[in-house]
């Protein structure tokens, strides 16, 4: 009783076995995603609000702003792929604005992985005022896609 | 003919000394200071052209509210349709009064309950700023507000219950730095406009001062800034706040949105930081109120 597969048999399974893994992300349940992306956004505001105060003077651990901007840089680098289509149902404060304006969306977190890298440049740099700047520019970053895509929230 | 000539002259003097009137240089220094107080209290929001991405205020910008639609109106000094042949007095009535040129009472989506507390000088160098603004010609648009709103006694009604005129005043047992904030968060930055709950009547419920309102303009939540350590921003230190209207950080590190982002970008990230520590004293030292939910439902 054993059956050869026929070619054509293969290649839909074998295409279907490619689709599987991407395809995946989305068959994540959207509930998942949402806490997950939450606590990916809320490790980078720790690492800024962290940032902060090292660029505030108010703590003197500018040796440690290097690991805080990798991090960011590492993470700003996903943004993109924590926002699947259909995770927006659950109680996340993502607007629809996000898949209605997918391409706007896209810009913003380019914008912000850019911000991000140029952050670790300055860092590297150790030039206090080019630190300042890209660490601003990267807040404006952050808060200019909160602006369009994030709900206010009380 | 003789009569003619003695005319012309006469027109040719007037029209010289007009135009020295007009020249006359206003001092740098009152500009800079106008352009400052405009920040500090944020008619750039309102006012700036319907995208908000225009520099000018010319106004187009619609505001929903329970009470009907409201457009921002056009102030910039075109003669036609900004503000461009009013009286500096004129001015200093529709702030200080809400009242207009024509007597009408104006609503109040313009908060001039809040900017009634402005001082003197500084609607003065206001006025002398937003003089030396080009004109734009773009005409106001019309109100939608509710219908007894346009009944002659309304506004005047509402004034009489909520609406008490005068600068802001000093608290000499006070210090420097908190007056300082609180006319910059009261009279100048309208912070409770937003933050603080109104009664049926739109009315701003001043013993709930800060505590935030499910529904604030454009129907947003907005949240409640008075210093309780778990519903309010108590755990956030001065330089945490001023911080925040500087950058829009909270200390979680995440970044406000939406309407609170344009009250800094259009105004509070503009103050000199010594301003902004001021506002961040006197908000931190007000009563702490617990959210409304937290009393029972509240009213
Ligand atoms: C491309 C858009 C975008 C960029 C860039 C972005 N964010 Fe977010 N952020 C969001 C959205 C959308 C949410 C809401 C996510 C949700 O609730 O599902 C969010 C949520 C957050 C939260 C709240 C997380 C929680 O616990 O709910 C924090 C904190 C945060 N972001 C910080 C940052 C910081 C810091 C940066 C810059 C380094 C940044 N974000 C950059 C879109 C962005
Ligand atoms: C919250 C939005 C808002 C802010 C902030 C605001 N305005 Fe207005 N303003 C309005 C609206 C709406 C009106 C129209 C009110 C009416 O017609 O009853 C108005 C009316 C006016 C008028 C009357 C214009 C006319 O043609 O009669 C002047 C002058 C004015 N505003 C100046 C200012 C100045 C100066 C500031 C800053 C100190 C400011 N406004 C801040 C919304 C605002
Ligand atoms: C035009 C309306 C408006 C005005 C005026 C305004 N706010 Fe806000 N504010 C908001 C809204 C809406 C939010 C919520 C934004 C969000 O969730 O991202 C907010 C958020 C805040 C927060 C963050 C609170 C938290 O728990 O995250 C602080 C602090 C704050 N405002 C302080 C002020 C101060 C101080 C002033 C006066 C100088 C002021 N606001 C004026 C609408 C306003």
């Amino acid at each position: 009783m054993t059956r050869r597969i026929r070619p054509a048999t293969a290649a839909v399974l074998a295409a279907l076995l490619m689709i599987g893994p991407v395809a995946g992300t989305t068959a994540d349940d959207s509930e998942d995603i949402i806490k997950y992306r939450q606590k990916a956004m809320s490790s980078q505001g720790a690492h800024v609000s962290a940032m902060s105060q090292i660029v505030r003077g108010k703590v003197s651990y500018t040796d440690h702003m290097k690991a805080h901007a990798v991090g960011v840089a590492g993470v700003a680098a996903h943004v993109k792929s924590m926002f699947p289509e259909g995770s927006d149902f659950g109680v996340t404060d993502a607007k629809m604005a996000v898949w209605e304006n997918w391409a706007g969306f896209e810009k913003a977190a380019d914008e912000s992985r850019e911000a991000a890298d140029a952050l670790v440049v300055a860092v590297d740099s150790g030039d206090e005022a080019a630190i300042g700047e890209a660490f601003k520019t990267l807040s404006q970053s952050c808060k200019g896609c909160h602006e369009d895509f994030k709900e206010e929230d009380d | 003919m003789r009569a003619r000539v003695w005319w012309g002259l006469f027109l040719l003097v007037l029209a010289g000394w007009r135009g020295a009137v007009a020249q006359t240089p206003v001092a740098p220094e009152l500009l800079e200071r106008g352009e400052y107080v405009v920040y500090a209290a944020g008619c750039i929001s309102c006012h700036a052209g319907e995208e908000g991405e225009s520099e000018h205020l010319e106004g187009g910008r619609a505001f929903n509210t329970p009470f009907g639609t409201f457009h921002a109106p056009n102030i910039t000094p075109h003669p036609e349709h900004g503000i461009g042949r009013w009286t500096e007095e004129q001015f200093r009535r529709a702030l200080r009064e809400g009242v207009a040129p024509d007597g009408r009472r104006y609503f109040p989506v313009f908060p001039y309950t809040a900017y009634t507390r402005i001082r003197d000088h500084d609607i003065r160098a206001m006025w002398a700023y937003l003089s030396s603004r080009p004109p734009v010609a773009r005409p106001s648009l019309a109100h939608g507000g509710a219908w007894y709103l346009q009944l002659p006694l309304a506004m005047r009604l509402w004034r009489l219950l909520h609406f008490s005129p005068g600068p802001w005043q000093d608290d000499p047992d006070r210090s420097a730095q908190w007056n300082r904030g609180a006319y910059l968060a009261e009279a100048l930055g309208h912070c409770g406009e937003c933050h603080t709950p109104r009664g049926l009547m739109g009315n701003l419920r001043l013993d709930r001062k800060y505590v935030g309102t499910p529904d604030g303009p454009d129907g947003d939540s907005v949240p409640n800034i008075t210093p309780h350590p778990e519903d309010g921003i108590g755990k956030w230190d001065q330089d945490d706040l001023a911080y925040f209207l500087e950058s829009g950080m909270t200390p979680e590190g995440d970044f406000t949105g939406g309407i609170m982002s344009e009250v800094i970008d259009n105004g509070q990230r503009h103050l000199t930081a010594e301003d902004r520590r001021a506002i961040a004293s006197y908000v931190l030292s007000l009563p702490p109120l617990a959210d409304e939910e937290a009393l029972g439902g509240g009213e």
